[in-house]
C-alpha cells in the first residue's frame, strides 16, 4: 500500500510504539496519580514524562499548562465552551474544519455567541490579517483559526493574528492539528494562547490522544467535565490548578506512554528536516500533476512559507470519493469527499465534487510518489 | 535523619518539584499524603530531609509550586 492520507492519521507509526505499548502492559499498567504505590507512581512518572515533552516541543511555560485530551477536537471544545459566554464575538477562517465550525455554530444558535468568517489569502499573510482586521468589533473575544488547513494545505500567519488579537482585547486559539510535528511551535514566542494538537497525527503517537496547550496562564478556563482529578478529595470543587482543573478522570496511560515514543522519534530526525522532506514530496507530485491534462489542483505549488505538504485535486471533472476510490483499488491510500470542512471546499469551489487529498508523512518517500503518479496516469488514460 | 514532607496540590507538581529539587542537589522522594497531611484529602508531596525543607520550600515556590504546607514525617504540626 501507497498510504497518502497522514493529515487523517499517519502511519505506519515509528517502531518504538511497539515498545511503549509493551512497557505500559508489562510495568505501567496502574493509575497514574492516584496511588501511592510504587506502580502508579512510576506510571505517573511516565505520564509526567509525556508532559514534559510535549511542553518543550511547543515552548509552554511549564508542564502543568499540558493537558491531555481524547483528541484535537476535544481540545478545541475545552477552549471554545470554557471560554465563550453570552454575546462574545470570534473570529475564524474560511478554511476551518468542523472542529472549530460545529462548536463555534452551536454556541451562536444556543448560546448567544457571534461569529464572523475571514477570508484567508493563499500566499499573502498581510491580506489574510487585513481580513480578520475587519471582522474585529468590540466584543470580539477570540480569534479561533487553523494554523494550516487539513484540505489545501494552506498556512495561516498564527504569530501575525495572535499578536492582532492582542492588540484588540482578545486571545488567539490555534488549531494545530496538521503543524504539530512538521512546523515549528513556540506558544510563548508566537503569543499562542491556547494550541490544541492530536496526538496522532504529526506527533506519531496513537489514536485517541490530544494535547492542550495553555499558552497564557492568566485565562481561567471553565470546565466541561468534572470529577476526579486524585487531587484535593475532600472538596466538593474541581481543583483551580492546571492540569488538574481540566483533567478530570482517568487518563489514556497507554496512549500518553506511546505519544512520548512518537515525540521523540520526530525530535531525533528533526521538525526541519521532515518539513524539508516531506515538502519536497509535495513539490515533486505538484509539478508532475500540474502537467497532467485532466488533474485539476486547487492551490498555488507549495511553498515552505505559505504551504503545508498537502495537495488537493480532482481529475477529470470524476467526483473525489470516485477517484480516490480508484486509487485504492491500485494499492493507494488517499482521502476524497469534503474532509470534515464545508467552509474550506465552498471557498475553493469543490462543494459538487470535494476533492482527493493527497498527505504526506515522514515515511514517504520518492518511491510512494513515483508509483502513485504512474497510477494517477494509468486512472487518467481510462478516462479519455 | 529527621524528614519532612512538602505538601503540594498535585502529582504534576510532586513530579516537577522533585526533578527540580534534585536539579538543586536536594534529595526528594514523591509519597502520597499520609498522617496529617491526609488533612488536605488525597494528594502528593515531596520527601526531603528537615534541615532542607525550607530551602526546598523555596526552591518550589520559586518556580510557581504551590506549597500546601510542611509537615514532618510522621505527623504535627509544621
Amino acid at each position: 500500500m501507497i498510504y497518502l492520507d497522514n493529515a487523517a492519521t499517519t502511519y505506519p507509526k515509528p517502531p518504538q510504539l511497539l515498545r511503549a505499548f509493551t512497557e505500559y502492559l508489562n510495568f505501567y499498567g496502574a493509575n497514574p496519580g492516584r496511588s501511592g504505590h510504587t506502580m502508579s507512581l512510576e506510571t505517573a512518572k511516565q505520564v509526567y514524562k509525556t508532559r514534559e515533552a510535549v511542553s518543550e516541543l511547543f515552548g509552554a511555560k511549564s508542564p502543568e499548562d499540558v493537558i491531555f485530551t481524547q483528541n484535537c477536537t476535544h481540545s478545541i471544545n475545552l477552549v471554545l465552551k470554557g471560554l465563550l459566554k453570552w454575546g462574545d464575538h470570534v473570529i475564524i477562517s474560511d478554511l476551518e474544519h468542523n472542529s472549530i465550525l460545529r462548536p463555534i455554530h452551536k454556541l451562536w444558535l444556543q448560546n448567544g455567541v457571534q461569529y464572523s468568517v475571514a477570508e484567508v489569502v493563499e500566499g499573502d499573510y498581510d491580506a489574510t490579517v487585513e481580513n480578520f482586521q475587519k471582522c474585529i468589533r468590540p466584543n470580539t473575544k477570540l480569534i479561533a483559526c487553523t494554523h494550516g488547513s487539513n484540505v489545501f494545505g494552506i498556512k495561516l500567519p498564527i504569530a501575525q493574528l495572535a499578536k492582532l488579537a492582542h492588540q484588540n482585547g482578545a486571545l488567539l486559539l490555534a488549531d494545530c492539528a496538521q503543524t504539530a510535528g512538521v512546523e515549528d511551535i513556540d506558544v510563548l514566542k508566537m503569543g499562542i494562547d491556547f494550541l490544541a494538537a492530536p496526538g496522532h497525527k504529526s506527533l506519531y503517537g496513537p489514536t485517541g490522544t490530544g494535547v492542550l496547550v495553555i499558552g497564557n496562564e492568566d485565562v481561567t478556563l471553565d470546565t466541561l467535565t468534572e470529577g476526579g482529578t486524585g487531587s484535593n478529595s475532600l472538596n466538593y470543587e474541581q481543583p483551580d490548578f492546571l492540569p488538574d482543573q481540566l483533567e478530570s478522570g482517568t487518563v489514556n496511560t497507554a496512549g500518553i506512554i506511546a505519544l512520548e515514543a512518537g515525540i521523540a522519534d520526530i525530535k531525533r530526525k528533526g521538525i526541519a528536516n521532515i518539513c524539508a522532506q516531506e515538502l519536497l514530496l509535495a513539490q515533486t507530485l505538484y509539478d508532475a500533476m500540474a502537467a497532467m491534462p485532466q488533474v485539476k489542483l486547487y492551490t498555488k505549488r507549495p511553498t515552505e512559507h505559505y504551504h503545508l505538504p498537502v495537495l488537493s485535486f480532482t481529475l477529470g471533472g470524476e467526483h473525489s470519493e470516485e477517484t480516490a476510490k480508484r486509487l485504492s483499488e491500485h494499492g493507494v491510500a488517499t482521502r476524497g469527499g469534503f474532509h470534515c470542512s464545508p467552509l474550506a471546499h465552498k471557498k475553493m469551489g469543490t462543494t459538487e465534487t470535494g476533492t482527493v487529498r493527497v498527505s504526506l508523512g515522514m515515511y514517504n518517500g520518492i518511491e510512494d510518489v513515483r508509483k502513485f503518479l504512474t497510477i494517477l496516469k494509468l486512472l487518467q488514460n481510462h478516462m479519455v | 535523619m529527621e524528614k519532612s514532607i512538602i505538601v503540594v496540590k498535585s502529582i504534576t507538581y510532586a513530579m516537577r518539584g522533585q526533578q527540580l529539587l534534585n536539579n538543586y542537589g536536594i534529595s526528594a522522594y514523591i509519597e502520597r499524603n499520609t498522617g496529617a497531611a491526609s488533612k488536605y484529602g488525597c494528594g502528593y508531596s515531596v520527601r526531603v530531609k528537615t534541615s532542607e525543607a525550607n530551602r526546598a520550600a523555596e526552591i518550589l515556590t520559586s518556580y510557581g509550586i504551590r506549597v500546601v504546607d510542611i509537615l514532618p514525617v510522621g505527623g504535627g504540626k509544621s
